[in-house]
């Protein structure tokens, strides 16, 4: 995938599956990677600056006697990727077309 | 490396950030990799797919500039997100168009500078010449007055075109500065503007 279509997809991926579920940092980005190609590193940068943002909120829990630290979604990060799905919404459509013969059913 | 050696260079090359940014980093690191080994994996493998400290450094550097440019946008704060940026191999997204002009006028201010100095440089050459008229026309003045006060009625027609040639660079750079100024203010507007 182009490089730069992949980074803003990231913000979104990353909020989408924040939205589903509370999780943590290893978490998350075995999640990405199932869906996206990127290099494990990246992902703590989106983390933070999503959470600096203020879509995304942290919390720690205690597992196996050690801390770990959770990220949960905010109100404004719903929005923020509510947003974002229309904006996906509309780009189906184009890319709907563009795939033309190849996906239609009828 | 081993996993202490990473995570200790990584601390290292992590220093641009206050405390508390730097710790939450190692935090985040530290469990991931932790995690990581639950699930089964060697270091070995963590390793490989996490990059090397400056790769994973990298990153965060120039995400953290990026946030402090839109949190605080300022000449030095673009400036630094620049340097950071040129140490990536891809440009981040949220990159604002901004800091490319940022580079052209900077590259503006270098060539200015230089012309400036080039300037300054011919300035003091014709001042030098003067004085030396000045200094021969006064030693000429003793053995023949005509020509001495000739030449003296050149030093001071030079210094008064010298006077006013200075006065007009002086101008001249004012406008220069004042016009850079203005561009670099609304570069900062713009970033200001530009990053959601």
């Amino acid at each position: 995938m182009d490089i730069q279509l992949k980074k803003g997809l990231l913000n979104t991926c990353v909020l989408a599956a924040v939205s589903k579920s509370d999780v943590y940092g290893y978490q998350i980005t075995q999640d990405i990677l199932n869906v996206m190609e990127i290099s494990e590193s990246s992902l703590y940068p989106v983390l933070r600056r999503l959470e600096k943002q203020g879509y995304l909120t942290t919390y720690t829990r205690e597992y196996s006697g050690r801390l770990r630290k959770y990220y949960s979604i905010t109100p404004e990060g719903l929005k923020k990727l509510d947003e974002a799905r229309k904006e996906l919404d509309e780009l189906k459509k184009t890319v709907d077309f563009i795939m033309g013969g190849k996906n239609n059913d009828a | 490396m081993t996993r202490e050696e990473f995570m200790s260079a990584l601390e290292k090359k992590l220093y641009f950030m206050n405390k508390s940014e730097r710790e939450k980093a190692l935090d985040f690191y530290h469990e991931y990799i932790e995690d990581a080994a639950s699930s089964g994996k060697s270091w070995d493998d963590i390793e490989k797919s996490l990059g090397t400290p400056s790769d994973v450094a990298a990153k965060i550097k120039a995400d953290y500039r990026i946030t402090q440019v839109n949190e605080k946008p300022s000449l030095s704060n673009s400036i630094k997100l620049l340097i950071a940026v040129l140490g990536l191999c891809s440009l981040p997204i949220t990159l604002p168009i901004a800091i490319i002009l940022l580079v052209a006028v900077v590259v503006m201010i270098v060539i200015a500078f230089s012309i400036l100095v080039a300037i300054i440089s011919g300035l003091i050459a014709a001042v030098a010449a003067i004085v030396s008229l000045f200094i021969s026309a006064v030693t000429t003045i003793a053995s023949s007055p005509g020509l001495g006060l000739g030449m003296l009625g050149v030093m001071l027609i030079s210094a008064g075109l010298l006077i006013l040639v200075f006065y007009g660079i002086i101008r001249l750079t004012g406008a220069i500065l004042i016009v850079v100024s203005k561009l670099i203010k609304r570069l900062i507007e713009s970033m200001r503007k530009g990053d959601k």
